[in-house]
């Protein structure tokens, strides 16, 4: 008698105890009709919850119509199955609209979009121990990609500033503004199983330290999927180190159709007119430095290859990229890139990038024009990077005169592919590099390509072997075509 | 008004009859082309192909005055206005006990980042203009891109709230319903869009080049097209805009 007695009351004192710790939205006034605007009720169950200590913020199914939400510590966002946070446009009057940007001295190093953080749907700035997750949708269709300055407006997502133990998990995301996520100097950072459909870039991974992004799928046709920063949007210099990117799909499929599984493909141009975006890819704001990275097991869609940029002045070492599959890749399926844009403080000393291992990459239906390229500036070499088990199927096309053009050192100039203009080599443009070396590098050409298979210029201590094109072993890969 | 000439040529010192043309937003390259057009039910004609529109230029303002049997005893007035703080022009549409089933359509594209000869005469929203035009369409919002990689240009727009803004395809503009159902699966995108009129309530739109004094939101419109300028909030102004 005594015993169920003091069950029942186990049982009640653990039920209180969960039901002081969760927050439902709904209880502090939220309508989640799509109509009323809802963050006003969800950060006010924020700040009950950090109020007690922490606790879980629940969203019921429904539509959240919402301006921008305060993210606290110790604090938990559930997104039910079927709840939806929306954007919500901003209004004409002086409070329908996000939180201001917060003034950064040193906005003109990076972009407007990296050195505010507040200006957002979700943000939250020296914060710790915060999750966001379930099954629900973040869809940010009045957050901007633009570049408006106006008061109200909003241009990312989710923005975390200088906080740490951050968790993203199973939410999905549509149409965010400028980025889906931005993390900038946070620490202990995990994305998982997380599904982006968005405007301009996905996840911006900015001056972080121990990051951990799995089994996540992002569409952005108009800009980066994931790309690794180090900008000086924190206004001193901090490296992102000790990332690993795994299990990840990236693509450039028209805008919101991978989200609906529509996968279309009527819209191949992209805002900066490269054809879509959609891809991996370390920089370009990179006054810190990239350490100790592994990206593994990814898979590349109908976007731009894998892109590794410093120029800005930071180091990239110590990065292992292996087991990625591409498939229509809209220019250069490997891009390395150490040069001089210099875009932070004065006397910031140019970069460097070394020991760099990238194997076992397949790629097949690649843009020819701009090959692979490896290129440093003079003076500033690419050193100790290796390839092996690489097999890329090109376009090809190009003629033995589109092998002598002499290529632009552009050292300033902001990185991409075409910046160099069509490369006078159809398999690897290497230059002002030392100690590369390729091994078991398969080319195959659906056209006849008639530039010289490697060019290497100002390269030192570099190797090349078992070089085969359309199945024949090659003997001189820089006269093979 | 600067580079900017809002290309209606007819220079009219009074009120005459006269066929209304398309919109060019010229800056001095042809940034694109607004077109106008009316739907009634399953029914539509562009303006340009009406040939008895009343035209008045009062200043910087240009008025143009519609009436057509089908907007009954009503009217449609649109006038333009070029903007004093950057390249474009601002426009008000205005009716008057016109039916409820007349929607105005609009198209807008052709940003062709060239400077060109035009003669006036003929549509400049032709589909060999609209190649590699890319249109990020935020609500009432838009922006276009168009050029190069190398020499990229960016226009942004505001249109009425409530329109239908669809991607579509210029080769089909033999009717305003004819391009606004054309679907996105060409080589040749512009928009096309659906507006409802109300009587006695102005819709706007705005084409413009951002600037640190020209980055505008629908709200501003009525006040943009009084004065040609609007104070942004003074906050804004510590915020330089800088390339990514």
């Amino acid at each position: 008698m005594f015993k169920p007695l003091l069950i029942i009351c186990f049982a009640l004192f653990v039920g209180m105890y969960i039901k002081a710790a969760t927050y439902n939205v709904k209880d502090f006034g939220a309508k989640a009709n799509g109509k009323n605007i809802d963050s006003p009720a969800i950060n006010a169950a924020i700040l009950e919850a950090e109020k007690n200590g922490g606790g879980t913020i629940y969203i019921p199914a429904g539509e959240y119509l919402c301006y921008s939400i305060r993210l606290k510590s110790n604090i938990t966002i559930y997104l039910e199955s079927g709840a939806t946070i929306v954007a919500a446009f901003p209004g004409a009057g002086k409070d329908e609209g996000y939180d201001a940007a917060e003034p950064n001295p040193d906005n003109p190093y990076q972009d407007f979009g990296h050195s505010h953080w507040q200006n957002s749907l979700m943000w939250a700035i020296g914060e710790k121990n915060i999750t966001i997750c379930g099954s629900g949708l973040i869809y940010g269709k009045g957050l901007t990609r633009e570049e408006s300055r106006l008061p109200g407006v909003g241009n990312k997502a989710i923005a975390f500033k200088e906080c740490h133990n951050i968790t993203l998990r199973d939410i999905s995301m549509l149409r965010c503004g400028h980025f889906a996520v931005i993390a900038t100097g946070v620490d202990n950072l995990t994305i998982t199983n997380v599904r982006v459909d968005t405007n301009r870039d996905g996840f911006d991974i900015d001056c972080c330290r121990n990051v951990r992004i799995t089994d996540c799928s992002i569409n952005t046709p108009w800009d980066d999927a994931i790309v690794l920063k180090s900008s000086y949007g924190l206004r001193y210099f901090k490296d992102t180190q000790n990332v690993t990117i795994s299990g990840c799909y990236v693509s450039g499929f028209d805008n919101g159709t991978a989200y609906t599984a529509q996968w279309e493909t009527d819209e191949p141009q992209a805002p900066d007119h490269g054809f879509t975006v959609g891809r991996i890819k370390f920089g370009t704001e990179s006054s810190g430095g990239f350490k100790n990275i592994a990206i593994t097991n990814c898979i590349f869609e109908r976007c731009r290859g894998l892109a590794l940029e410093v120029v800005d002045g930071g180091h990239m070492e110590d990065l292992v990229i292996s087991n990625i599959t591409m498939r229509d890749i809209v220019n250069a399926p490997i891009f390395l890139r150490l040069g001089a844009r210099q875009r932070s403080p004065k006397s910031t000393p140019i970069g460097a990038m070394r020991r760099i291992n990238i194997n076992n990459i397949n790629v097949y239906n690649a843009d020819s024009q701009y090959s692979c390229i490896i290129s440093g500036i003079p003076g500033h070499c690419i050193e100790d990077v290796s390839f092996s088990n690489i097999n890329i199927y090109f376009k090809g096309g190009f003629t033995e005169e589109d092998g002598k053009r002499v290529v632009p050192e552009n050292e300033t100039v902001y990185p991409e592919p075409w910046m160099f203009g069509t490369i006078p080599a159809s398999g690897f443009y290497v230059r002002h590099a030392r100690k590369i070396l390729f091994d078991n590098v398969r080319f195959h050409f659906a056209e006849k390509d008639k530039r010289p298979l490697f060019i290497f210029d100002d390269v030192e201590k570099s190797d090349i072997s078992n070089i085969r094109v359309n199945g024949i072993k090659v003997e001189n890969p820089f006269t093979a075509h | 008004m600067r580079n900017l000439v809002v290309l209606w040529m007819l220079i009219l010192s009074m009120s005459i009859m006269a066929q209304m043309r398309d919109f060019q937003v010229i800056t001095p390259e042809l940034t694109g082309t607004l077109r106008l057009g009316l739907i009634r039910q399953n029914e539509s004609l562009w303006l340009s192909d009406y040939k008895k529109i009343a035209a008045k230029k009062n200043g910087t303002e240009t008025i143009y005055t519609i009436k057509h049997e089908w907007l009954n005893k009503g009217s449609i007035r649109i006038s333009t206005k070029p903007l004093l703080d950057t390249h474009g022009f601002v426009m008000k549409i205005e009716t008057t006990d016109i039916p409820a089933s007349i929607h105005l359509f609009w198209a807008f594209g052709g940003c062709l980042g060239e400077v060109i000869n035009l003669t006036g005469d003929e549509n400049s929203l032709k589909p060999e203009f609209c190649k590699d035009n890319v249109f990020s369409i935020e609500g009432n919002s838009f922006t276009v891109y168009y050029g190069t990689s190398r020499k990229l240009r960016i226009l942004e727009a505001l249109v009425p709230p409530d329109s239908d803004v669809r991607l579509s395809d210029a080769h089909q503009q033999q009717t305003p319903l004819s391009f606004f159902n054309s679907g996105k699966k060409n080589d040749a995108p512009a928009l096309a869009a659906l507006t409802p009129l109300k009587n006695n309530e102005a819709v706007y739109f705005c084409f413009y080049k951002q600037n640190p004094k020209a980055d505008y939101n629908y709200f501003m419109l009525p006040e943009l097209y009084k004065k040609g300028s609007y104070e942004v909030h003074s906050e804004t102004q510590w915020m330089k805009s800088t390339p990514d």
